[in-house]
This record gives structure tokens, C-alpha cells and sequence, in this order.
């Protein structure tokens, strides 16, 4: 990894900064939450506007104690999803840390698996004291490079496009009212512990596909592009999860699955959702090409 | 207990649930169509990451349930064979 950022503040202070922001930060999170018995039926766990079918025919034909009873679930799906994807992403850091090549930030990545372990904690707590359940992740993992550079490349990038992804849920929630107290509070935890990862996470793709643009063939570069545009569209997709629909009591829940994904408004949510991390992968030059496209606003 | 045999081409070609399984696939890759009940799915890469999850999600409704975590691992999904050994067969 180059050493600095185009004559710019060098790499290592960057990191040091961010690894001081992470010591100051330190919180114990097994005392930090306020676990109730029970939360609230008949209130939504996840702000309406996030949920799946927000925007279609269905928000508006579903009486609102079955959207309160989809919201439950959604939240779980989301939280498992973070879960799932918080194992994958240690997996892999595990892996790099104080290997060749990761030198400059291995000493971050010592706060990394700290906090991503902890997130995964609370993540869990919740699941399965109001879910009863972590939803199973339905996606299979199978290598497609062999490189090693271009497999650090892809995996540093799926990270980055999951916590952005997340981000953008936890934003939403923090400080929505109407959600239950704990629900907000595990929004706000995340959000502010992600900032500081996201920044890394920016700073380690940027200068590690610098490194690779100058070392390796246009054609890798555009496969390593096509995989992350997989990528995001399988967390997005992962949103409209069958069985969520099925616990929630809505019939045909993979058909209900794909008509929502078919929909104009879902498809503007996605533009959303991905801004700020395809906006990053745009500018870069990672992608060459939205996966999901903004509408053009109107003057 | 004894183990079932392989099924036999015949057995699986019979199977309306894998004659779904093959329909869907050739929607989604036109080159399907020469896919064998052996080909390796993952190896030929008949299927991005994205189809693979909607594959997956399409053997459950066929099949009129979920498929459990652990059979999530690429060698269940290996062939359509295996697909039929781990999921359809009755």
C-alpha cells in the first residue's frame, strides 16, 4: 500500500488518528445496553420507511398491526444480516492482520475485531431475545480469484459496501421515535463505532486499488468490478428475505419477494441506500457504472 | 438403515420439481440448456453470486420449504445432481 495519500497527509497518521479516536471511544458494551423483559407489540421495530414493502401497493393495503408485525421481523433480518456479515468480514481480517502487506494497519485492526466482535454480540442479544432467532444467511461463499492481492482487494471492498449499506439503516433509526428505546440506542452504538471503519475502510480500498491499477491487467480490474456490483446487489436483495414474509403471515412470500423487487419505488429506495458508497466506488474509479441508478431530480 | 443409491438419470429426469429447477435455470442463462445433470454449476460459473442466492431461494419454493444452514455449502449446489440428491428427491 502506498505511503501516502498523493501528497497528502501520510497513511500512517491517518490510521494513528483513527486508532486514537477508537482508545477514546472505548466503551464496555456488555454494561452499555438496557436489555428489557419484552419490547412493545403494536410499535414498529424498524422505521416504516425502511421496511421492504414501503412505497408498493402493499404499505398501503396491509392494516397496520400486520406492518407492525413486518417491521418486527425485518428488524431481525437486519440484525442477523449484520451478524452474518460482521463473521465473514472477521474471517477474512483475521486472516490479514500482521501478514505481509498490512503492517500500517494491523495495529487498527486490533480495534476492528474488538468492536466488529462486540457489534456481533449485541446484534445476537437482540435476535434472540426478541426474535427468538437469528435468520440463516442464504448465500453461498465461493472464491473466484486467486490472487491474493485481488482477493484482499474484493474482500476489503465487500466490507466497506456492507457497512455502508448497515450505515444507512443505522442512520435512519437512531433517532426515530417511534422505534423502542434499545432499538434506537443499538442504531446510534453502531453508527458511531462505523464511522471510524468506514474512513479506514475508504482509505485502505482507495490506495490498495491505486496499487493494483498499476499492477495489474484493465481486464482483473473490471472482473474485481463486477463481482462488487454482485456483491451489493446480493445485500440488497438480502432485505427481502421469504422468511420474514412467512413469519410475518404474508402469503406467498417468494413471489411476494420478487414482485417487491420488481417495483419502481424499491428501486428508488436502492438508489438511496447505495448513495453514499457508490458515489465513493464511483469517484474512485472502482466502478465505472451505478448499479443502482438515481432518478435525475427535476429543476 | 440403509443409504439410498444414486438416483438414476431416468429418476431424475422424471422429477417435475428438478424439470422447474432446469426451467428456471434456463430464464436466467440462456446456455443452460446444455447443462448436464453433472456439470459443475460453480466451476462453469452457470451462475453469478446474485442468481446463486436466487437459485438457492427458487429450490425452497419448489421444494415447499427451507433448506437448513448447514446444507448451505457449495458442494450441495455442486450439479443439478446434487441439487436432487440434497434437496428434491422425495
Amino acid at each position: 500500500m502506498s505511503a501516502t495519500a498523493g501528497g497528502q497527509r501520510p497513511l500512517k497518521d491517518l490510521f494513528q488518528r483513527l486508532i486514537d479516536l477508537s482508545v477514546d471511544a472505548y466503551y464496555n458494551p456488555y454494561k452499555t445496553f438496557v436489555w428489557p423483559e419484552e419490547l412493545p407489540r403494536g410499535r414498529y421495530w424498524m422505521s416504516p420507511e425502511l421496511l421492504s414493502v414501503h412505497g408498493t401497493p402493499w404499505m398501503e393495503e396491509l392494516p397496520e398491526e400486520r406492518l407492525h408485525v413486518l417491521a418486527q421481523w425485518e428488524i431481525v433480518n437486519f440484525l442477523s444480516l449484520s451478524a452474518h456479515g460482521i463473521r465473514e468480514l472477521l474471517l477474512h481480517v483475521l486472516q490479514c492482520i500482521h501478514t505481509p502487506g498490512f503492517e500500517d494497519t494491523s495495529e487498527y485492526f486490533h480495534h476492528f475485531i474488538g468492536e466488529e466482535n462486540e457489534h456481533m454480540w449485541f446484534f445476537a442479544q437482540f435476535c434472540r431475545r426478541y426474535g427468538g432467532k437469528i435468520y440463516p444467511t442464504k448465500r453461498l461463499k465461493f472464491d473466484r480469484f486467486e490472487d491474493p492481492g485481488l482477493r484482499n482487494f474484493l474482500a476489503f471492498g465487500q466490507i466497506l459496501i456492507f457497512e455502508e449499506i448497515g450505515d444507512f439503516y443505522n442512520r435512519s433509526m437512531e433517532r426515530d421515535g417511534r422505534l423502542p428505546a434499545i432499538i434506537q440506542q443499538i442504531n446510534h452504538v453502531h453508527h458511531e463505532d462505523e464511522s471510524r471503519h468506514m474512513a479506514m475502510g475508504r482509505l485502505i480500498l482507495k490506495h490498495m486499488h491505486e496499487d493494483l491499477r498499476s499492477s495489474v491487467p484493465e481486464e482483473s480490474l473490471r472482473a474485481l468490478e463486477a463481482s462488487l456490483r454482485g456483491y451489493m446487489q446480493v445485500v440488497i436483495e438480502a432485505f427481502y428475505n421469504p422468511a420474514v414474509y412467512a413469519d410475518a403471515g404474508l402469503a406467498e412470500p417468494y413471489q411476494l419477494r420478487r414482485d417487491l423487487l420488481a417495483h419502481p419505488a424499491r428501486a428508488r429506495f436502492h438508489a438511496r441506500a447505495v448513495e453514499r458508497i457508490q458515489g465513493f466506488l464511483l469517484d474512485t474509479g472502482i466502478f465505472k457504472e451505478p448499479v443502482y441508478a438515481s432518478e435525475e431530480r427535476a429543476v | 438403515m440403509h443409504p439410498k443409491s444414486a438416483p438414476s438419470e431416468t429418476e431424475i429426469e422424471q422429477s417435475r420439481e428438478m424439470a422447474r429447477v432446469k426451467a428456471w435455470l434456463l430464464t436466467v442463462n440462456k446456455e443452460a440448456g446444455t447443462v448436464g445433470w453433472d456439470t459443475d454449476l460453480i466451476a462453469e460459473r452457470i451462475l453469478d453470486s446474485l442468481q446463486m442466492v436466487n437459485f438457492l431461494l427458487y429450490i425452497e419454493e419448489v421444494r415447499g420449504r427451507e433448506i437448513r444452514e448447514q446444507m448451505i455449502r457449495p458442494e450441495c449446489f455442486q450439479s443439478l445432481r446434487a441439487i436432487y440428491e440434497n434437496f428434491l428427491r422425495p
